[in-house]
């Protein structure tokens, strides 16, 4: 069969895993010796560059030649860019974690891994860093254009911060929620339905929802209190609907910073927020809803890790 | 090498492992031979700590598939019997990424790599996709993997399934250099003949009990080996299946479409299906098998003991 003496085969013995992940390696190498990371890349930016110049320009011919114009032109591709990272974040960062684990069950490769000795953690970190490696590449490499809108003027620096805060916490909490639905599942199929209907109700439906409630809640107020009872307004009720609405607005990429951009804009207060959902003033200062969802993203993201490493060490029972 | 202690394993209601005690010597090639659902491929999973078990414990070198889980992946190489390979790399790359991930340190990992396809022959493979393998050479490939920590222990569950006899040949031959390189192996198989010519020790395992076990010598000298019947049939599987069943030395009996099934003329679309019978009866007890099968009006197209 061959002609190799096995006693001349030499065999290593065992030493300790090594600290660079072999799996993070492999995916990423993997990921990038295809043709497809390159043609992700070249269309992503081909596509949102064109329309960001397009933007720039429909304001240019538009007459915006004045620095107050062009101002607001640099504003609209600002945040036209700002809203394209988020919807890449919310659609495509999940794309690269929910195939994860599953994949491996349907490849058959899942138990060779299993039974290896690396542990639970170093796999869903390797998982979680090749996912999210490739979103962050994405996100990083758009940035350049965030200089059109600079130098249009109209966007300070801290707006900037205030929008990558949002889009980097957005994009490690959808690929953590991507990884740990894929821990869960047994299809691929299955666990990208699941991921994305939550991601879609997390960054659409909760706004929707949060607007329909802050109207609804106005107009049921301003029937039920009189005129002459505006000292009322500030009633404890009041209060908690304006934290639980904050809240509700700082779950969603979308609603935070259209909400944190609106205030920082008329108060220049980036870190701040007083809300005033159902009308007559702002009762409270709270923390500006980036900041929250910041905050949160990064709590929930911990918390999705723990439990997807669990349940990568979880010993099967069939 | 291996202690299994009143081993038990139940799936909801169905107990796959039942009370098994078993003792596999260290340089043995230990063969778990038993039908279909008898248990071997669950109590390897139990070994390779990928399961728990409902009750009892096993031990590798001394070190409990329960308790010392991590221990034991570092003694243990397992082959399952269905496994995958990753299509973007290749023979090479797919040793190296599992010899990593085991700890072997960066350096060692391309001339492990080499040797261990040298010794599986598929050097020539290196540089080829691993997910372009033929079932032979893809079996060779795992065995590969199995080798790059360097395990005490392999387990290998049904090798020699669905490979031709030029291939089985090749994996007796390269069993052979694993056990003489002192490696302790506990592979399965549903038939004896397979590979009673590679093994030292045999247990014989039934619905979960094993109920012969010991070196090769003794076990076949209490029982006649299996055998795998081939039969080819047009007509009701069901029907074929619970006839082979009653017969006397039937032990199971799987009824299978024929991957390359024929379809008979544009009129009928019947489909080839065979039935893999193992069978430990005599001559008499296979003639009267076809017998009775040809009396029940099922039309058998090939009756034939496989090698």
């Amino acid at each position: 069969m061959n002609t190799v003496n096995p006693s001349k085969v030499k065999l290593p013995a065992f030493k300790s895993p090594f600290s660079f992940n072999p799996i993070a390696a492999k995916e990423l190498a993997g990921r990038m010796r295809s043709v497809r990371a390159y043609t992700v890349l070249t269309v992503y930016l081909a596509i949102v560059s064109a329309l960001a110049v397009l933007l720039y320009l429909i304001g240019f011919l538009s007459g915006a030649r004045t620095i107050g114009g062009t101002g607001a032109v640099g504003t609209v591709v600002f945040y036209f860019l700002v809203g394209m990272q988020i919807l890449l974040v919310s659609f495509v960062a999940p794309a690269f974690t929910v195939s994860a684990i599953s994949s491996e069950r349907e490849r058959q490769t899942y138990d060779l891994l299993r039974t290896t000795t690396l542990m639970p953690r170093q796999i869903a970190w390797a998982k979680l860093v090749s996912g999210l490696g490739f979103t962050l590449l994405l996100v990083f490499a758009t940035l350049p254009l965030y200089s059109l809108a600079f130098l249009l003027g109209g966007v300070e620096p801290t707006e900037l911060a205030m929008t990558l805060c949002v889009t980097l916490a957005a994009a490690l909490l959808f690929s953590l929620l991507g990884l740990y639905i894929s821990a869960r599942s047994k299809s691929t199929v299955g666990a990208a339905v699941v991921t994305y209907a939550l991601v879609i109700g997390v960054v659409i439906g909760v706004p929707l929802a949060s607007l329909i409630g802050s109207s609804t809640l106005s107009l049921a107020l301003a029937s039920a209190t009189p005129a002459s009872a505006s000292a009322g307004r500030e009633s404890f009720l009041v209060g908690v609907l304006e934290v639980v609405l904050t809240l509700a607005i700082s779950v969603s990429p979308i609603s935070a910073i259209a909400a944190s951009r609106a205030f920082f804009s008329n108060t220049g207060d980036v870190l701040t927020f007083q809300p005033d959902f159902v009308g007559g003033g702002a009762l409270l200062t709270l923390l500006s809803p980036f900041l929250i969802l910041t905050v949160l993203y990064v709590i929930l993201a911990v918390v999705l890790f723990v439990l997807t490493v669990r349940q990568i060490g979880r010993i099967e029972q069939r | 090498m291996i202690e299994i202690q009143a081993l038990s394993k139940a799936f909801d209601r169905r107990m796959a492992l039942d009370d098994v005690t078993l003792s596999v010597p260290q340089g043995s090639v230990f063969a778990l031979i038993g039908p279909a659902r008898s248990g071997k491929s669950t109590l390897l999973k139990i070994l390779a700590t990928l399961i728990e078990p409902t009750s009892g414990d096993a031990f590798v070198v001394g070190s409990s598939v329960v308790r010392d889980r991590l221990r034991v992946r570092q003694l243990v190489g397992y082959l399952p019997g269905d496994f995958g390979v990753y299509p973007d790399l290749t023979c090479g790359e797919y040793i190296e990424f599992f010899a990593s991930c085991y700890g072997v340190p960066a350096k060692e990992r391309a001339a492990l790599a080499g040797d261990l396809l040298q010794l599986v022959d598929l050097y020539h493979r290196k540089d080829a996709p691993a997910d372009r393998l033929t079932r032979s050479m893809k079996q060779r490939l795992g065995i590969a993997r199995v080798l790059a920590h360097d395990p005490q222990v392999l387990l290998l569950d049904q090798p020699s399934v669905n490979l031709d006899p030029r291939a089985r040949v090749e994996l007796r031959e390269l069993i052979g250099e694993l056990g003489g390189m002192g490696k302790t192996i506990l592979l399965t198989s549903s038939n004896l003949a397979e590979v009673q010519d590679m093994s030292t020790h045999v247990a014989l395992i039934e619905a979960g009990h094993i109920t012969r076990a010991g070196t090769l010598d003794e076990v076949q000298a209490d029982t006649p080996p299996y055998r795998l019947i081939s039969v080819k049939f047009l007509g009701d599987a069901t029907l074929a299946t619970n006839l082979i069943k009653a017969e006397r030395g039937v032990i199971n009996v799987e009824a299978v479409a024929d991957p390359a099934a024929m379809t008979q003329g544009l009129a009928g679309v019947a489909l080839l299906k065979e039935a893999r019978v193992v069978f430990d009866g005599a001559y008499a007890d296979a003639s009267a098998l076809l017998k009775a099968l040809m009396h029940s009006g099922v039309q058998v197209v090939s009756f034939a003991e496989e090698e």
